[in-house]
């Protein structure tokens, strides 16, 4: 089963960035909605500033390039922002524009703000929330107090049905951060600082 | 059977995983359990509603009761009998109603207009809470006409040859009904395309395409050879 676009996605002007403030109000709610479903669907933790996942390709990226501020990506024929149907694609300025404002409204999230070549970190869940979804499964599955490595968590066998599962490493350590500072898990690092394991508290 | 050595490990991790698997399934049942408990009550309450029909529309304390009831089981009173059983005045109202939630859903995205075809595709193709509406443009006529008593917000224009409910204060002059009429026939309409069939000078169209642009009524493509300006119309059609 394939991602079914909403029927504005054939719609021409839905990629020309739109003159009339009102207009461009509704043109960007229905795109940051688009991109949150299709994220959703697809489990993209990390979109690129093209619009493609962005999991595979961050440890191509080279960490030290930090003073590289170029926001420029090419669209590429794959990317969410191109409709080959009716040949159209988002100009990567308003791409840049919709991320922003994805950012101020809490929906995303730079992975690195001071190098937006990485991509953002999609949102369809708070980072709130995705810590409540594991909290309870480790309740209900009978989990807590019990060590787990992040692997276990991300692509356990247990988890396997679960929406976290194959989360970004990245965005599941956000997630257990904010279950250390609502004292429901505890982090264990080994001696080179590296998490470990985790562990959560009873409910 | 107790397991000596590594064996016991795997027993450990078998129990584990059966313990887990039987808490879920006894969370599914119990889950299971309070749906139907549920759905017999909401049944129920539609029963109740069919056989006190009469007590209810004459008791108001009664009726009052009633809602309250429904709602705290998450049952629209409204939409709970089945449209043979209306009184034609009650039909309208709800028709109204839907047609009136359907305006202001589709404002932001169309600017304010929305063709009264697509109105009634709109309410007949949605289940509302277990049933259908069937209804036609005389039913909308009426419905928005008897919206009027609550004010002017929603009016019934003909663009063309086609009716459309209008939603926004704004009056269109011949030429800006000219353009709409040919954008919602073939989609767009270009400033050379006004030119060519309608003989009006350049500013005359820009000016005309400009006031509906700022209306939200059409939406510009850069991405052709001149610039489209499309019509609303065509965000729900499946080309």
């Amino acid at each position: 089963m394939s991602f079914k676009f909403p029927s504005i996605y054939d719609f021409p002007p839905f990629f020309t960035k739109q003159v009339h403030s009102q207009t461009l109000e509704t043109q960007k709610s229905h795109w940051i909605q688009l991109i949150l479903d299709y994220c959703r669907f697809n489990k993209i933790w990390i979109l690129s500033l093209n619009g493609e996942s962005g999991d595979s390709t961050l440890d191509h990226v080279d960490p030290e390039d930090e003073d590289d501020d170029d926001d420029y990506a090419e669209v590429t024929k794959q990317s969410l922002f191109t409709n080959n149907k009716i040949d159209r694609s988002l100009k990567s300025d308003f791409i840049m524009e919709i991320y922003n404002e994805m950012i101020s409204k809490e929906k995303a999230e730079w992975v690195n703000p001071k190098n937006h070549k990485h991509g953002i970190i999609v949102y369809w869940h708070t980072l709130e929330e995705w810590a409540n979804i594991i909290f309870e499964w480790i309740d209900i599955t009978g989990q807590s107090n019990t060590v787990l490595t992040l692997y276990e968590l991300r692509k356990g066998d247990l988890a396997k049905t679960q929406e976290f599962y194959g989360m970004n490493p990245t965005v599941l350590i956000k997630v257990l951060n904010v279950l250390v500072k609502t004292d429901r898990a505890q982090i264990m690092k080994d001696d080179n600082g590296k998490i470990a394991g985790v562990k959560f508290s009873d409910k | 059977m107790s397991r000596k050595g590594l064996a016991s490990f795997d027993r450990n991790a078998d129990q584990q995983t059966k313990f887990q698997d039987l808490g879920q399934a006894m969370l599914r049942q119990r889950e299971e359990q309070l749906r139907t408990q549920l759905q017999v009550f909401q049944n129920a309450l539609v029963n109740f509603k069919q056989e006190h029909k009469k007590e209810m529309m004459k008791n108001p304390h009664l009726r009052a009761q009633f809602s309250q009831i429904c709602e705290s089981f998450g049952v629209d009173p409204l939409y709970m009998t089945a449209e043979d059983d209306l009184d034609p005045e009650e039909r309208n109202n709800r028709l109204a109603i839907r047609i009136y939630e359907i305006c202001q859903a589709t404002r932001d995205l169309y600017g304010g207009i929305i063709s009264v075809d697509e109105v009634i595709q709109l309410v007949t193709s949605t289940i509302q809470d277990g049933w259908q509406f069937k209804m036609n443009h005389h039913d909308v006529h009426v419905a928005v006409e008897s919206l009027k008593v609550l004010g002017n917000e929603l009016e019934l224009v003909k663009i063309g040859s086609k009716m459309y409910i209008k939603s926004v204060l704004q009056e269109f002059n011949a030429d800006q009904s000219q353009i709409l009429t040919a954008a919602d026939n073939i989609g767009y309409v270009t400033v050379s395309i006004l030119r060519d069939n309608f003989h009006w000078k350049t500013a005359r169209c820009k000016s005309n395409l400009d006031d509906l642009l700022s209306i939200g009524l059409l939406w510009i493509d850069d991405q052709a050879d001149e610039r489209c300006y499309w019509s609303t119309t065509w965000i729900n059609k499946s080309h």
